[in-house]
């Protein structure tokens, strides 16, 4: 389902003074992700997970090489058509969750609804049913103020689900989260990858919520420096 | 994303800065107002002008001594005149003027009035029996100058109410003796009020046959003549009538000018919508000032919704979908404060037009949908460049911003 090969992506920094500077973020990387794995991308800072996240999610493209999504080159498609690509094919969860701050968990969740063209009343119904599923139906009308962070956290993934996404893509989602919180969450992600079918791909760089998924890759530098299968999955999950 | 979408998300976005929004709107709502009043301050001005054009009479022929030979219609320069309109005009332009209804001869000056021991400072204006006729006066006691006295040149004279107050008080004045000029004349009537018509009060007129005026003041020459036009529709025919039997008169000279009612308003009119446009463009200078806060305003508030932006483009809004949401809200703002300033533009027209007594400021449909119309620009100008550099914003930077 994810094809990338032989990805570059370069920064060039300084831009216009004279004096800029080339940074490799991501070099000739391959990576092949079926439909149903739960993969973890860990590495220190630097070493390009979130630049790999930004491309795997359509927000970035690569400077050279390919990315196919479902068969669709990506790499080429104008900025309106990875719009729709990210509405479509892509949940996003962030660290910091990015609710918006004057809507209610409701809306938030109804969110991406509104640019795929769906009216209001389907909005609605279709949130509530999502934020049901993170168990959150009585917290529909709080706004994130009124949220736990493991609340809001629940309200971001309902919303990163809504459209049905065939691939959920987590930027270090339990980084803001005391433990306990942070393994409801990735219990989630799991109940989600196993029962939906949802490819998860989770970028962390703790080593425990790494061991909750099946896969665990390791990037230095830009590459893959490590490609693990785990068969079996270690502690962590409740 | 619908209109009605963006629309509501725009209010949203804006109540959430209810104070902001509506200082911002203010300044929108002053410019709209400020069109609004000074408009229909103009268009009130343009009116009241043309009444008192209108109120000189109907189909109105102005004939004065002396040509021009740049073509102004507001006649010819005072001291130009070569030769002097005489009663012979008069009588020639009433003999064979067949496209006139009526022709009266004029003559101005100011002396004195005296009654016993009172005595006023007037304008004495010398014409005949059908000067009522042309200039739309009518007499509310008495009689006016009859064909009679005008050819005879009797000494009578009719009085404005202004000078019947102060000279006579609560007596009766007709049939009294008055003295102008060292001659005595008999009060036959007094004129029905008519208040000022171009800056000349009418109330403090004395009107006496112009024969008599002309012998008791030495003169031999016109003012001028006021000639009525049969209709409306003969305007052309008359004047063109009017100028070949004059020039007949003056031995194929044209050293004389004739003007119609219908120039000197045009004149006017043009005169006074330039003044309009012009007072419309000052007050739309707050207009812009209006839209430069809008554009601050967005600017700001692009900048505290980064992250929002980021975020909106992560789960699938187009760089279009940005640009609209804010362009709304730019036109919900200044069109808001638009309307808010259409309510205090009316409000305020209403409140000159209600401390002056003669003069309405007009608000006409036409100024409402202008201003309006012109907030939605501004809205629509000033939001463009806030709004494209929203929906420029790289998302992943929008989203990684504190």
């Amino acid at each position: 389902m994810i094809d990338l090969e032989r990805v570059n992506r370069v920064y060039v920094v300084g831009k216009g003074s004279g004096l800029f500077q080339e940074v490799i973020a991501l070099k000739d990387l391959s990576l092949h992700v079926e439909s149903g794995e739960f993969v973890a991308i860990t590495g220190a800072s630097g070493s390009g997970k979130s630049t790999l996240l930004n491309i795997l999610g359509c927000l970035d493209r690569p400077t050279s090489g390919s990315y196919r999504l479902d068969g669709l080159e990506v790499s080429g498609l104008s900025d309106a058509v990875l719009a729709r690509v990210r509405n479509q094919k892509i949940g996003f969860v962030f660290q910091s969750y990015n609710l918006l701050p004057r809507h209610t968990a409701l809306d938030n969740v109804a969110l991406p609804l509104i640019y795929s063209g769906v009216s209001r009343k389907a909005r609605r119904r279709r949130a509530e049913v999502e934020l049901e599923r993170v168990q959150l139906k009585d917290r529909s009308h709080h706004r994130p103020n009124e949220l736990s962070g493991g609340q809001s956290q629940r309200v971001a993934i309902a919303r990163a689900l809504i459209q049905n996404p065939s691939i959920l893509l987590a930027d270090e989602p339990t980084g803001n989260l005391d433990s306990r919180t942070g393994r409801e969450i990735i219990s989630i992600f799991h109940e989600l990858n196993v029962e939906r079918g949802v490819t998860v791909i989770m970028v962390t760089h703790d080593p425990v919520v790494a061991a909750a998924a099946r896969r665990v890759i390791r990037l230095a530098d830009g590459e893959i420096a490590e490609d693990l299968a785990q068969t079996s999955r270690q502690g962590g999950v409740a | 994303m619908s209109l009605w979408e963006s629309l509501l998300g725009a209010l949203e976005g804006l109540r959430a800065n209810a104070f902001r929004a509506s200082l911002t709107m203010l300044g929108m709502a002053i410019g709209v107002a400020a069109v609004i009043l000074l408009v229909s301050i103009g268009d009130g001005t343009k009116q009241y002008i043309t009444k008192q054009f209108s109120d000189l009479g109907t189909n109105l022929i102005i004939i004065q001594p002396g040509r021009t030979e740049t073509k102004s219609p507001m006649g010819p320069p005072p001291g130009g005149a070569t030769r002097k309109l005489t009663m012979d005009d008069t009588r020639a332009l009433r003999k064979w003027g067949t496209q006139l209804a009526a022709v009266t001869p004029v003559t101005l000056g100011s002396g004195s009035l005296r009654y016993r021991d009172r005595q006023r400072d007037v304008t004495i204006l010398g014409c005949d029996d059908q000067f009522t006729e042309i200039l739309n006066l009518s007499v509310g006691f008495g009689r006016f100058l009859s064909p009679n006295d005008a050819f005879s040149g009797r000494r009578v004279c009719c009085i404005g109410e202004t000078v019947r107050e102060q000279l006579f008080g609560e007596a009766n004045p007709v049939g009294e003796i008055v003295q102008i000029a060292r001659s005595q004349f008999r009060v036959i009537g007094i004129m029905a009020r008519k208040g000022t018509t171009l800056g000349m009060d009418m109330d403090d007129l004395v009107l006496v046959p112009v024969r008599a005026y002309m012998k008791v003041f030495d003169t031999d020459s016109l003012f001028g003549i006021r000639a009525k036009a049969l209709n409306q529709d003969v305007m052309e025919d008359a004047m063109e009538q009017a100028k070949s039997i004059l020039k007949r008169q003056h031995h194929g000279n044209e050293d004389f000018t004739l003007i119609s009612q219908d120039a000197m308003m045009s004149t006017m009119g043009t005169i006074l919508d330039m003044i309009k446009y012009i007072m419309a463009g000052i007050a739309g200078i707050s207009l812009v000032v209006g839209g430069i806060g809008i554009m601050n305003i967005l600017l700001v508030s692009v900048a505290e919704r980064t992250r929002e932006v980021g975020l909106r483009m992560a789960v699938g809004a187009r760089r279009l979908d940005i640009l609209k949401q804010f362009l709304t809200e730019s036109m919900v703002l200044s069109l808001l404060g638009g309307s808010m300033g259409v309510a205090c533009g009316l409000g305020s027209a209403t409140a000159v037009g209600m401390i002056s007594e003669k003069f309405q400021p007009i608000v006409t449909a036409g100024t409402i949908a202008l201003a309006v119309f012109f907030s939605g620009g501004v809205g629509l100008v000033f939001g463009v460049y806030p709004a494209w550099r929203a929906a420029q914003l790289d998302p992943i930077l929008a989203l990684r911003r504190e």
